[in-house]
């Protein structure tokens, strides 16, 4: 079977996708600490606005199954999915309240 | 449970959120049009930490923002889902325009304690090409609060399970 090559314009926004997920994803836990703090337009905007973020992750792992990863976009991939799963309390957190 | 805003149409949307009626043709048009004219939000909002420090057209994202210029910012620097030049009162037009597009589907939910009515258009009816960024999305989501009586957001993506609109949500168009 022919092995699928993902052109130039997808391999970087993987990157781009990679970077901001994990802007998003790191900064979750410092947002709880000030949560408090944030009224609740503040938290109706973060709760609608995860919507790109979601999508994004969501797209990152079609692209993933489907091996258009190159080896090192898939490492950092992994890395994403490890602070994911330490985060998504903290994220469910954020969203319920 | 917040209280509704004062708009016909804001009562509207919570008289039928709470039925679960279906709505008329003239309904639907009345929800349609207060969410094409109405304001986008003029809280000023809580920046998320990574956010801050973005830059667009001599506006920096700090601690907190004006919702518009947060939004902006956001969908034009670090989503890059408009494109670079893109204006705040373009990115309004644009939502409005979505909004109002015959293709558009309407649905209307709670969350977090709002009701909010919310609009998802095919990206490609209303903004060219040439105003896409670079990570575009084929579909645009914007929301309504109907408890605020303003705009929410207004954002792009690809898979509508992952926008936040719930499974109960009352699709009227």
């Amino acid at each position: 079977m022919a092995q699928v090559v993902p052109d130039a314009e997808l391999l970087a926004r993987i990157d781009r996708y990679l970077d901001y997920l994990f802007d998003q994803w790191e900064q979750l836990p410092e947002m709880a600490a000030e949560w408090d703090e944030w009224d609740p337009d503040s938290r109706l905007t973060f709760a609608l606005n995860w919507g790109v973020p979601a999508d994004r992750l969501a797209q990152l792992r079609g692209w993933a199954d489907a091996g258009l990863l190159t080896p090192a976009q898939r490492r950092r991939y992994d890395d994403l999915l490890r602070l994911v799963a330490r985060n998504q309390d903290t994220l469910t957190y954020l969203l319920e309240n | 449970m917040s209280q509704l805003g004062q708009h016909p149409s804001d009562r509207l949307i919570g008289e039928l959120i709470a039925s679960r009626r279906a709505a008329s043709a003239e309904e639907i048009a009345q929800i349609v049009e207060r969410m094409a004219t109405a304001p986008f939000s003029s809280r000023v909002v809580r920046v998320p930490m990574k956010e801050r420090g973005a830059a667009y057209q001599g506006q920096i994202l700090t601690a907190r923002a004006p919702s518009l210029v947060y939004h902006l910012v956001k969908r034009v620097v670090i989503e890059e889902q408009w494109a670079r030049g893109t204006t705040a009162a373009r990115y309004l037009a644009d939502l409005a325009q979505a909004v109002r597009n015959p293709a558009a589907r309407l649905v209307i939910y709670e969350r977090r304690g709002q009701r909010v009515a919310a609009t998802i258009t095919p990206t490609g009816r209303v903004i060219p090409a040439t105003r896409l960024g670079i990570d575009a999305l084929p579909e645009l989501l914007v929301v309504y609060s109907a408890d605020s009586s303003m705009i929410v957001t207004g954002y792009q993506f690809s898979r509508l399970d992952q926008t936040g609109v719930p499974g109960e949500a009352l699709w009227l168009k």
